[in-house]
């Protein structure tokens, strides 16, 4: 084993993660999709600084401050970078699947900021991500939104300022109809009725729980000295957020049936389900999530894949959209997760859906659904320099991201990466000789 | 520390040795000189080591000077320490002598499969084993799965395990032992590889330890990493509500419910309280990142354990003030992998840098220590140590990462980790530097007592006969055959090679006193690697009768004779 030099600790740790942008940059002449209000904007320009947009529109009318960096967007597209509403990357568990409510468990505390699927989803134009716990338990765990810096640790990837949101699950997976009869012992509930009992038993308790806090507080505000605080019960806190609106449900579905029973239990517990996750068969029931009040994110064309999942058509975003509703498309899946742009280009396929109203399935719509439209979502002043160059229309088969940027800093650029690729080679040869293994390859 | 053991310690260990001076007296062997067997009989409750080199670990190296040690403790060092009448004075002329070494994490002293603990809801080492069996075992924190914090080390002691006299023949001590099974396994404790449980005791609880093991899998709770943190979010939360409530509850019991007796909480409660160290794995940045949110997020005071990938956050770990205990076992490259796989930069780096994280941790002022992991004897240890020093630890350092850093991390430096007066006498002597490849280890004394190999006792009485020349050696009723070639001395010292099944071995000491002769030569074991031989026996003109100890895992008798006769 040979000494090593501190320089070339420093090499490689630059070798990956984010790269700063000092200076304010400006993509000039491109067609910019902004997802918002201004819309389509042929020959136009963005530019941004200190990870906040500071001008967007035509060309003619924003001038490059002396210091900025400026990149040529002729014949190229800018996007808004694309919000996954439903993701299983960056996690060291993704399922607490032993009990039934599992809502004492948190994605944050286990997120992995080594995991590839950051960057490479961020090579396909994705820079923010919902990251769900599993669906084995009719309500899971608590979620995570973060977003794509690659190079930061756990605690840097969190969209800071997301509201808290929780996975809730119907259907085959908490009723555990695939694990019956394999050698597992059985886990209650075996049915949809049972997923909808375990869901009421736990707001019922809830509700007591929440009801136990409130004497209590209400005696200490009341000046009783001698009042005995109540155990907290990180199972129960999640239950007392949702009733008090301040924790979001993002409840995985299927079946229209299971849909509106999930409603009605939330009604009854005078909460909203906040979206509606998958929900194959939302078009058959769109007119009553309407009414509830929920979103839909669902999959472009991809079903079948169990008995519930049968059911399904691809014109469910449209219909959806057309009947009111906020709807997004979503991965589900660190493949799906680098190409949700070409996901969402299927809807103007097939549902007849325009340009911009595709585009807001996996901008804005999903920045609605996560309740972090303020901040990304669309390229408007003053939101977050997440930003997507392509170097050909986006909604294509052939569409390809030149850079993205996450709070205006760069986290892919494809010509970067094939420095990166290079240099990573050249690192690993460097470690090799020095552990004296030069040869052995 | 908690002094009121280690006075109650003290005070017994004096008893101790005015008792076995009495019992030796009469010839009745001591307990402890039975289950150590390599402890120099006839031990005098004094001793001096003079003329020895001195490096103290608190101070500047003595070059030439003297350790006194009385009734266990270090009585004086020095230049011109005092040596008392009655001590038993030892050379060291040509020798060093050094604090002994501190084991800062391992099971070398328990019990093997000691920690099962009772099965059920209720806790146990590892309720999840019997699961297939027997259906869920928890449904979810308040059945308290597989959390055993009640256990305490040094119930579990196994004071006649081979393994401590192994460790200890390497310059061992000392060490932290806690249980392993589990996600909150149970009270570490410091223990001295000397005498029987209750003596081998130098603190305990020094230490909860806790592991993130998901057993559960769908089983049971937790099975998920992050069910294993909200599980001790909640155990912990729950902790601090039993000291709320019983705090109230005994101001104004009349009226109020009691609190529910939990055990499984007054550790966790007391650990709070006290800031006990609490040992939790993590090996590389992400894991260790985790571990020092946890504490900050439970209260717990977080001792990291593994800790190889340290070098890339050393700065992180200073400014968090969360100590170290370094996996000395480093990385290596898969062994008879797939030829074709392409090993990840992430793996190379690990492999690369994980030495030089002793020596970031060091600059970055890390609090830190060695622990052996799965480094199966001293020898490794040392080898991986000595990587380490290659890779920019200073050699001071790593002594301190193996003497003073644990014993200051547990709570024990006010009597461990030195060599100064009052402090527990564990030394080692070596015949050189410490790290060092040809150092070897001379004796050791731990509390005060003095074990050496039986090769350092080599009797004074001259050789009766002559060994010089070829011996056919009989092993094990003919069903092996060596032929030894001896040189003898004239003061009866022996040379030669052993030229057995497995390949020539050269002797590296021996002897002949009287008729008695003792040879140590290295064996091969195959793949299990090498083996110390140990053969004794009586040479009567041209025959031998003895026998083998390999490693003192088994023993061969032999016959031998000499055909040639004596050359």
């Amino acid at each position: 084993m040979r000494r090593i030099s501190l320089v070339a600790l420093g090499l490689v740790a630059s070798a990956s993660g984010l790269v700063a942008q000092d200076a304010p940059v400006l993509i000039q002449g491109a067609t910019i999709l902004t997802a918002a209000d201004a819309g389509k904007i042929e020959n136009g320009s963005i530019l941004f600084e200190n990870g906040r947009i500071v001008a967007v529109g035509p060309a003619s009318e924003i001038n490059a401050p002396s210091n900025a960096v400026v990149i040529d967007g002729t014949g190229k597209f800018v996007t808004p970078g694309i919000i996954d509403a439903h993701s299983h990357i960056a996690a060291e568990s993704i399922n607490e699947g032993s009990i039934t409510v599992s809502s004492m468990v948190s994605i944050m505390d286990v997120i992995d900021p080594t995991d590839i699927a950051i960057y490479r989803e961020a090579a396909g134009g994705t820079t923010t991500s919902h990251v769900m716990h599993g669906s084995a338990n009719p309500i899971g765990g608590n979620n995570a939104v973060i977003k794509h810096r690659w190079g930061a640790d756990a605690q840097g990837l969190l969209f800071q300022g997301a509201p808290p949101t929780i996975k809730f699950a119907l259907g085959e997976n908490p009723k555990r109809s695939s694990t019956a009869g394999t050698g597992f012992p059985q886990r209650y509930p075996a049915t949809r009725m049972g997923v909808m009992d375990v869901i009421r038993q736990a707001f019922a308790e809830a509700t007591e729980y929440k009801a136990e806090w409130d004497t209590y507080n209400a005696r200490v505000s009341g000046g009783d000295r001698s009042a005995i605080p109540p155990r907290r019960d990180l199972k129960l806190d999640p239950l007392v957020e949702i009733l008090e609106g301040t924790r979001f449900v993002h409840a995985h579905s299927y079946r229209a049936d299971e849909i509106l029973q999930l409603m009605r239990v939330a009604e009854e517990f005078d909460f909203r389900i906040h979206t509606f996750q998958h929900v194959l068969e939302g078009y058959r029931v769109a007119d009553e999530i309407a009414e509830h009040g929920a979103h839909a994110s669902t999959f472009s064309d991809w079903w079948a894949y169990k008995v519930e999942a049968y059911e399904a058509i691809p014109y469910n975003a449209a219909i959806m959209t057309d009947r009111g509703i906020v709807v997004s498309i979503n991965s589900d899946s660190g493949e799906e997760g680098r190409h949700l742009n070409q996901e969402a280009a299927k809807t103007m396929k097939w549902g007849g859906m325009d340009e911009s109203q595709a585009l807001a399935m996996v901008t804005i719509n999903p920045a609605i659904q996560l309740m972090i439209e303020d901040r990304v979502g669309s390229l408007e002043v003053g939101k977050d320099a997440d930003v997507v160059l392509w170097e050909n229309y986006p909604l294509s088969s052939y569409a390809k991201v030149q850079t993205t940027y996450v709070d205006g800093e760069i986290v892919f650029d494809v010509d970067r990466d094939r420095e990166m690729r290079t240099q990573m080679a050249a690192e690993k040869d460097r470690l090799r000789e020095m552990l004296g293994e030069g040869g052995s390859r | 520390m908690n002094p009121t053991v280690f006075e109650k310690k003290i005070a017994s260990r004096v008893a101790l040795g005015s008792l076995v001076i009495s019992c030796l007296a009469f010839g009745a062997p001591s307990v402890a000189a039975q289950s150590m067997p390599s402890q120099t009989p006839n031990a005098p409750p004094y001793f001096a080591i003079q003329n020895a080199r001195i490096v103290t670990g608190a101070g500047a190296v003595i070059e030439n000077g003297t350790v006194v040690i009385s009734n266990g403790l270090i009585d004086a060092v020095g230049a011109n320490a005092t040596i008392p009448g009655d001590a038993w004075v030892i050379d060291g002329a040509g020798l060093t002598v050094y604090p002994g070494l501190f084991n800062a994490l391992t099971q070398v002293g328990l019990e093997a499969g000691s920690d099962d603990g009772p099965q059920g809801g209720g806790g146990g080492g590892n309720p999840f084993a019997q699961f297939a069996q027997q259906g869920p075992v928890s449904d979810g924190p308040e059945d308290r799965p597989a959390t055993t914090p009640w256990m305490d080390a040094a119930d579990m002691l196994d004071p006649s395990s081979e393994a401590i006299e192994r460790w200890r023949d390497g310059g061992f001590t000392s060490a932290m032992v806690a249980p392993d099974e589990g996600i909150v396994t149970g009270k570490g404790a410091v223990v001295n590889y000397d005498g029987d449980a209750q003596q081998m005791v130098i603190k305990t609880p020094a230490a909860l330890r806790l592991t993130l093991d998901p057993a559960g899998g769908f089983r049971a709770f937790p099975g998920s990493m992050m069910g294993v943190i909200s599980y001790l979010r909640q155990l912990y939360l729950d902790a601090d509500h039993q000291n709320t409530y019983a705090a109230q509850y005994a101001a104004n019991p009349r009226g109020q419910p009691r609190p529910m007796y939990d055990r499984a909480l007054a550790p966790v409660q007391e650990a709070i309280a006290r800031g006990w160290p609490t040992i939790v794995p993590a090996n590389d940045v992400k894991g260790m990142r985790r571990v020092i949110k946890l504490g900050r997020d439970t209260g717990a005071k977080p001792v990291i354990a593994g800790a190889q990938d340290a070098y890339e956050i050393a700065g992180e770990l200073a400014a968090a003030g969360v100590p170290v205990l370094v996996d000395l076992d480093w990385p290596e490259a898969t062994r008879n992998g797939d030829p074709e796989a392409e090993e990840t930069l992430e793996s190379l780096k690990r492999r690369a840098y994980a030495p030089t994280t002793p020596a970031a941790l060091e600059s970055a002022g890390v609090p830190w220590a060695f622990y052996s992991g799965s480094a199966s004897g001293p020898s490794q240890v040392m080898d991986k140590v000595r990587v380490a020093i290659e890779n920019g630890l200073s050699e001071d350092a790593a002594l301190r990462a193996l003497t003073s850093g644990p014993a200051h991390i547990f709570g024990v430096d006010g009597v461990l980790g030195s060599i100064e007066a009052g402090k527990i006498a564990n030394l080692v002597v070596t015949d050189g530097a410490m790290f060092d490849e040809d150092t070897e280890v001379r004796m050791v004394f731990v509390d005060g007592h003095k074990y050496a190999k039986a090769v350092e006792e080599r009797p004074v009485t001259p050789p009766a006969v002559d060994a010089t020349g070829s011996w056919l050696l009989s092993l094990n009723n003919d069903s092996q055959e060596a032929t030894v070639t001896l040189e003898m001395a004239a003061d009866g010292t022996l040379s030669g090679t052993i030229d057995g099944e497995r390949g020539e071995q050269q002797i590296t000491d021996g002897w002949v006193s009287g008729n008695d002769f003792r040879i140590v030569a290295i064996g091969s074991m195959g793949p299990r690697g090498e083996v110390e031989v140990v053969y004794t026996g009586t040479i009567d003109g041209n025959e031998m009768t003895g026998s083998a100890s390999f490693g003192g895992r088994f023993n061969m008798d032999f016959t031998g004779s000499r055909p040639g006769g004596r050359r």
